[in-house]
């Protein structure tokens, strides 16, 4: 069967004249001792197997709230222990920077005092939530769990694309996709020894017992979710079931005298920890959207009151800001005294005068965005913008480059995917999922999405991606 | 018992609900099926009553809008009605995605044996709600296929499933729909079959009093303990009052009876626990009674509307907290 490497960008499995790099031999070895008919048959498998399972996600649009599954590509990535070993470390760093970033933006607020970050740049982003300055969560954790996106470049380095600091979903993915892959092809396993992921849950759990408010001995954990028709409901209640622990709506949550209360057969029962799939603005009609229903009124008192714990903490989104993101390194040296492991997209900022300069002089090579702009809008993708599309990209940022940022565009890697009865290029990114508690744990795997489109970037689940079982080799035992 | 989220436990009870009367529904078309063959050539009339009392045995459901009683028209229109009838709340297929609907979300309660067990019938179900218009699959087809995926879903919940508050609330929505359902069938369908006239066509009358019994899954069991004798009140009364079978109002209250003790063990007899103990003492201890007042119709009709009262105040115990 004929395995076609990458044009473009790096190829995670076969090196330029398309012989499998090394941590990649077994698998394609073992691949090739299959002919079409059986990968047919065990790709129905996987594909009834996913449907029957329910595992979906709810597609938004024209038929609302359809279910759909997340197609799977049975190809894993394959990572080695070297490889994993600097991005674990990088983001250990990250995030410890992170929270304490926050923890500091939300009460003394030295590093804008300092001049390490511009103090105006903070207050104008609507996730900086000004009204919550003050509020100390327990342990200083603001962002427990959190996924951060990772690109690979041209020479293979991985790279920070963005951090989700919020409500990261992804992780049952990442977990299904490795039962899944382990029944209907289990000797791909043959050959490797993989870290297993399946302990998340656990870790989930203990996470969020260990940020319970003080004196909870034996706390009452639970998961906040919209509701069925919320697209990732099945996470929801994917990890409710795995961590064995209520999933619960805005409706079955009441707030008496700042404590927080779930609606039981046996009258009300105090909850101390809540791991929130409800985006801020929702989560507290008297703070934030008064016309929310999905929210509770009087949570965000109670958590700040210190009765209950909300994972994310409120507020942590600001973090997670791309117009924040070019200073992160800066914030590591700050907080850390440390330069940062995992490195960044190169970035320009328009607020600096020299930088702004460049962007003005490469805007054909570079994608230009509002930093507080989203979905595209006020944005120019230099390398296929007219020349007239340039020139009044030019004029807009004239007027106010400081608006703006600036990157290369990232030719990030690919990897081979089986489509139509060949194993073909397809670009890939990585969420690994990292836990804050009593210590950062990363999980050794994470989310592969894969762009099944050819030539496509994009890879989110809802415009035609897919995903991919990720694998983290263990080290080779001596 | 700890408690449980008011509304996972509504929509378990109600989940169970949705899985019993699927059931329900499917043999209750299938008997109608195999009675249609039967009175065919000796009475269609009969046989298009039996079709249209489903109208009173499922209250508020939307019967075929059919006149006449051309037998095979009128029994295809009530089983694709009552199979997958757009529009209709009381079908198999309205069942069954209500039922997966509460089982999603509640799917944290639930062993995942059970869960894939309900969304794969809905799964295939729909399918067929899909191509209804067109009618591929044979309608007897389907209602078997789906009865054994609901046999299987009861058998995975008796197998896999913890003995603790959602069990509890799931047994009383699935013992609940059975008694209901039950009493609404004797209240339709037996009355007529107590009465003796001087023309009655014996073999005719028999094959209403199986149809009966097998549409409450309970003609074996009924000639295990009385033989072959189909006489009507004794057909009512084992219905009604005897201790062993499954599909007994008795026996239906007394699981109810059973689990509501469990749920309120230390905490004070409520009002539901009240009413059910009282309705099932009577099934125990008046049959007689109750028999002699020599109008099953009426009695029926007060234990039906007693049984409602049980699910109201469930509702408003458990449920709206």
């Amino acid at each position: 069967m004929d395995w076609k490497a990458a044009q473009a960008g790096f190829d995670e499995a076969l090196t330029g004249d398309g012989a499998p790099r090394d941590v990649y031999a077994g698998l394609v070895d073992t691949l090739q001792a299959f002919d079409d008919e059986e990968i047919s048959r065990r790709e129905r498998l996987q594909h009834v197997s996913l449907i029957n399972q329910g595992i979906t996600f709810t597609v938004y649009g024209r038929e609302e709230g359809v279910e759909r599954i997340f197609p799977f590509d049975f190809v894993p990535r394959v990572i080695s222990a070297a490889d994993w070993a600097s991005v674990e470390t990088g983001l250990v760093q990250r995030l410890e920077t992170i929270n304490l970033f926050l923890a500091d933006l939300y009460s003394d607020q030295k590093c804008l005092r300092d001049g390490i970050i511009p103090h105006d740049l903070v207050f104008e982003r609507g996730d900086f939530r000004r009204e919550l300055i003050g509020t100390r969560p327990r342990h200083g954790i603001y962002t427990h769990i959190v996924g951060t996106d990772l690109l690979r470049g041209a020479d293979g380095e991985f790279l920070v694309l963005e951090d989700n600091c919020r409500c990261p979903s992804g992780v049952s993915y990442v977990l299904e996709n490795r039962n899944l892959l382990s029944r209907v092809f289990p000797e791909l396993f043959s050959q490797y020894g993989v870290r297993p992921v399946e302990q998340y849950p656990q870790l989930l759990l203990e996470t969020l017992r260990f940020t319970a408010p003080r004196g909870r001995e034996n706390p009452n954990v639970t998961v906040l979710t919209p509701g069925v028709y919320n697209s990732a409901y099945f996470e929801h209640s994917f990890l409710a079931r795995e961590m064995g622990v209520p999933l619960v709506e805005g409706r079955d949550l009441i707030v008496e005298d700042d404590q927080v209360f779930m609606r039981t057969t046996r009258g009300k029962q105090r909850v101390d920890v809540i791991y929130r799939r409800i985006d801020d603005e929702y989560i507290d009609p008297v703070i934030f959207d008064p016309t929310s229903m999905l929210g509770v009124p009087g949570l965000i008192h109670a958590w700040q009151a210190g009765n209950v714990t909300l994972a994310n903490a409120p507020g942590a989104g600001v973090a997670d800001d791309k117009a924040i993101y070019p200073w992160v390194p800066d914030l590591v040296k700050y907080y850390l005294d440390e330069d940062i492991l995992l490195p960044q997209i190169k970035t320009w900022v328009g607020r600096r005068g020299d930088e702004a300069a460049y962007i003005r002089e490469h805007l054909p090579e570079l994608v230009v965005k509002l930093a507080g702009g989203a979905g595209g809008y006020g944005m120019l993708v230099g390398p296929t913008a007219t020349a007239a599309e340039i020139a009044e990209f030019r004029e807009a940022f004239d007027e106010s480059p400081e608006a703006y940022i600036a990157q290369p565009l990232v030719e990030f890697s690919s990897h081979p995917t089986y489509i139509d009865g060949e194993f073909v290029p397809r670009r890939v990114d990585l969420r690994p999922f990292a836990l804050c508690g009593d210590g950062i744990r990363v999980i050794p795997g994470g989310l592969t999405r894969v762009a099944l489109e050819e030539g496509s970037y994009v890879v989110n689940s809802s415009q035609g991606g897919g995903s991919k079982d990720t694998w983290i080799l263990a080290e080779p035992t001596a | 018992m700890r408690g449980m989220l008011s509304r996972a436990a509504e929509n378990i009870y109600w989940m169970g609900r949705y899985v019993e009367r699927s059931a329900e529904i499917c043999r209750m078309l299938n008997v109608g099926e195999q009675l249609t063959v039967e009175l065919r050539g000796l009475s269609p009339e009969m046989a298009c009553q039996f079709w249209r009392q489903l109208q009173n045995i499922y209250p508020g459901s939307m019967a075929p809008d059919i006149e006449g009683n051309d037998v095979d028209e009128v029994s295809l229109s009530y089983l694709w009605g009552y199979l997958v009838g757009s529009g209709n709340d009381l079908s198999v297929a309205s069942s069954i995605r209500r039922a997966r609907e509460n089982a999603r979300a509640v799917r944290e309660y639930l062993t995942r044996e059970v869960f894939e067990l309900i969304n794969e019938c809905w799964l295939q179900l729909d399918v067929d709600v899909r191509s209804a218009g067109e009618r591929h699959a044979a309608p007897d087809q389907v209602v078997q296929r789906v009865m054994r995926e609901v046999y299987g879903i009861s058998g995975a919940i008796d197998r896999t499933f913890i003995r603790d508050e959602a069990w509890l609330f799931l047994t009383m929505g699935m013992m609940f729909e059975r008694m209901y359902r039950g009493l609404l069938v004797m209240q339709h369908r037996l009355p007529i079959l107590l009465e003796h006239p001087a023309d009655l066509d014996i073999p005719l009358h028999h094959a209403r009093v199986r149809g009966v019994l097998r549409s409450l899954a309970s003609l074996e069991n009924y000639r295990r303990v009385h033989g072959a004798d189909l006489d009507p009140d004794r057909v009512a009364r084992f219905l009604l009052f005897d201790e062993h079978t499954p599909h007994s109002v008795r026996v239906c209250l007394g699981r109810m009876e059973q689990a509501i003790i469990i749920l309120e063990a230390g905490t004070g007899m409520s009002e539901a626990a009240r009413l059910i103990g009282r309705l099932s003492a009577r099934l125990r201890y008046e049959e007689n009674e109750l028999m002699a007042l020599g109008d099953l119709e009426a009695v029926c009709a007060d234990l039906v509307a007693s049984v409602t009262e049980v699910n109201d105040v469930l509702s408003h115990q458990y449920f709206t907290t």
